[in-house]
């Protein structure tokens, strides 16, 4: 497999083909991390290819300090929280906050399946509706450095570099978002305590402060 | 030193193997830890689980080549009333016209019926060309609400529809040339093309009778037929063409390749035929590429042939044009 160093020196010596490629390699990390942070399909497919058109137009320069893949998905998540902002400008109409219907999956009573399989489909979509409240209910500056480590793969100091933060602050941030994820979500730790909540209606209230608490609303 | 430890810390920082040596030692050495590292990897496996729609995808690296494409055109080849011209809108300014096709719907329909009622008053002025308010933008609000009254238009839009046919006339003139504006400044990001539909028939009535092309070849093929690469005037209604022929009509003066490709002098910014805002590359030559209902334009300085779809006015194809 051609590794990203040569298909982006052959993209920017105006080879399309290798450019094509170089953003399909990438394209789904992406668009998982956009989907992750917005927390909608359709607000995730707006920053993906909001993010595309800016790595296209930023190639020149591109400095290599850092790996692709790693400049790649600060763009993303650049276009991602762009694109939260945008929301928070936008009237609401039939969906809350998060971008979801009001008639989520997981708000549904018991049903009774005729088909076998059905109960086991419903589960999986209860199952991504619960996650995505729970994540939407993380402040943002929780659900981004997670998203980035367990999405995008990034080590800690490229988050910290992504985030402009230092890395002791990712490290903190990852672990105390994890953690209430997992107790939003009913993953239950037998060594430790539910992190605090601070109930309230807007999800993207972010803090900008370690000692505040990484939920936001409850999911 | 271990008591120092934030044990979430520890378990989270050794799951993304980022512990320290302490961290480690911590978490080695208790069942809890190892089993919240689990936790942690189901919650990893569970974000990473996320459906991406191929649709999507096409759609981003069509936009993303399009505009390595447009970027990559030599400076040369670019006039400057097209380099000044290209636009981008953005998808915020997409978003913020979300609604807007409303209204620029029912302005289209009182330029179809004003065209009509010229070309029945007007005797030998039957072929006089009108531009299109898009195509001055900087037509007063006024002039386009005063015009608009006058068209026998209460038996088609009816009542109160009919009282507000002149307000949503001005309000397309003034929304157009915003468009303009807008356009030109904004081309850092975005999509190449707003999905505004101006023209009052459908698409799939619109394509009912385009050719059907499946191959490069065939797209190739098609694009030699079509009377000008480029249409260089601005939109013009003609008395006796509809608004799916609009934008040929206007272009008929100079076929000759390279002469008036990339004069797109005073372009608009929209083209309504069409319902794509393209300026300097005006969509022609509709047809239905591949099962898309799109617009292949012929672009005669930059060699190649590039296909908009219909609906959502992003472009999806960029193929050279072979020289004759």
């Amino acid at each position: 497999m051609i590794d990203d160093a040569t298909l982006l020196d052959a993209a920017r010596n105006g080879d399309r083909s290798s450019l094509d490629q170089l953003l399909r390699r990438h394209y789904d990390r992406i668009y998982a991390v956009c989907r992750r942070i917005t927390g909608n399909d359709a607000d995730a497919a707006d920053a993906a290819q909001e993010a595309m058109i800016a790595i296209v137009r930023a190639l020149a320069k591109f400095d290599g300090r850092s790996t692709f893949s790693t400049w790649v998905y600060r763009i993303a998540t650049n276009a991602s929280l762009d694109e939260l902002r945008r929301r928070r400008r936008r009237p609401l109409t039939g969906l809350d906050a998060t971008g979801h219907g009001r008639d989520d999956a997981g708000d549904s009573g018991p049903v009774e399946h005729a088909d076998p399989d059905s109960g086991v489909r419903i589960d999986a979509i209860g199952d991504r509706a619960l996650l995505d409240r729970a994540l939407a209910g993380l402040a943002e500056d929780f659900r981004v450095p997670v998203v980035l480590r367990d999405v995008g793969d990034l080590d800690y100091a490229e988050i910290a570099a992504v985030l402009d933060v230092p890395v002791g602050t990712v490290k903190s941030r990852i672990a105390r978002g994890r953690a209430a994820l997992a107790v939003a979500l009913g993953r239950d730790f037998g060594n430790q305590s539910a992190p605090p909540r601070r109930p309230t209606n807007d999800p993207l209230d972010a803090n900008d402060h370690d000692d505040q608490p990484p939920m936001t609303r409850q999911p | 030193m271990t008591d120092n430890l934030d044990p979430t810390s520890a378990a989270s920082a050794a799951f993304d193997g980022e512990a320290n040596a302490d961290e480690r030692a911590l978490v080695e050495a208790s069942d809890a830890f190892r089993d919240e590292m689990s936790i942690y990897g189901t919650l990893r496996d569970d974000l990473r689980d996320v459906v991406v729609p191929a649709a999507a995808r096409e759609s981003a690296i069509s936009a993303a080549l399009a505009a390595f494409d447009l970027d990559r055109v030599p400076p040369a080849e670019i006039t400057p009333s097209s380099a000044t011209a290209a636009p981008v809108v953005s998808l915020a300014a997409r978003r913020q016209r979300q609604y807007g096709w409303l209204g620029a719907a029912a302005a289209a329909v009182v330029a179809v019926l004003v065209v009509g009622v010229i070309a029945r008053s007007g005797g030998e002025d039957q072929k006089t060309s009108l531009q299109a308010p898009s195509a001055q933008g900087t037509i007063p609000s006024d002039s386009a609400a005063k015009s608009a009254p006058a068209i026998e238009i209460a038996p088609v839009a009816g009542g109160a529809a009919a009282d507000t046919a002149a307000e949503t006339a001005a309000t397309t003139a003034a929304s157009t040339a915003e468009t303009t504006a807008e356009s030109t400044a904004d081309t850092t990001s975005g999509t190449l093309f707003s999905a505004e539909t101006a023209a009052t028939d459908s698409l799939s009535d619109r394509f009912a009778t385009a050719p059907r092309l499946d191959t490069e070849d065939q797209l190739v093929a098609f694009a030699s037929g079509l009377t000008t690469p480029i249409t260089p005037a601005p939109v013009a209604l003609t008395a006796d063409s509809d608004t799916a022929t609009a934008a040929s009509t206007a272009a008929t003066a100079d076929t000759s390749a390279g002469s008036t490709a990339t004069t797109a002098a005073a372009a608009p910014s929209r083209n309504d035929a069409t319902g794509c805002t393209a300026v300097g590359l005006e969509p022609a030559g509709p047809a239905v590429y591949q099962g898309r209902p799109v617009y292949v334009v012929r672009d005669g300085a930059g060699g190649r042939i590039i296909v908009i779809d219909a609906e959502t006015c992003t472009i999806t194809t960029v193929i050279p044009f072979p020289t004759p």
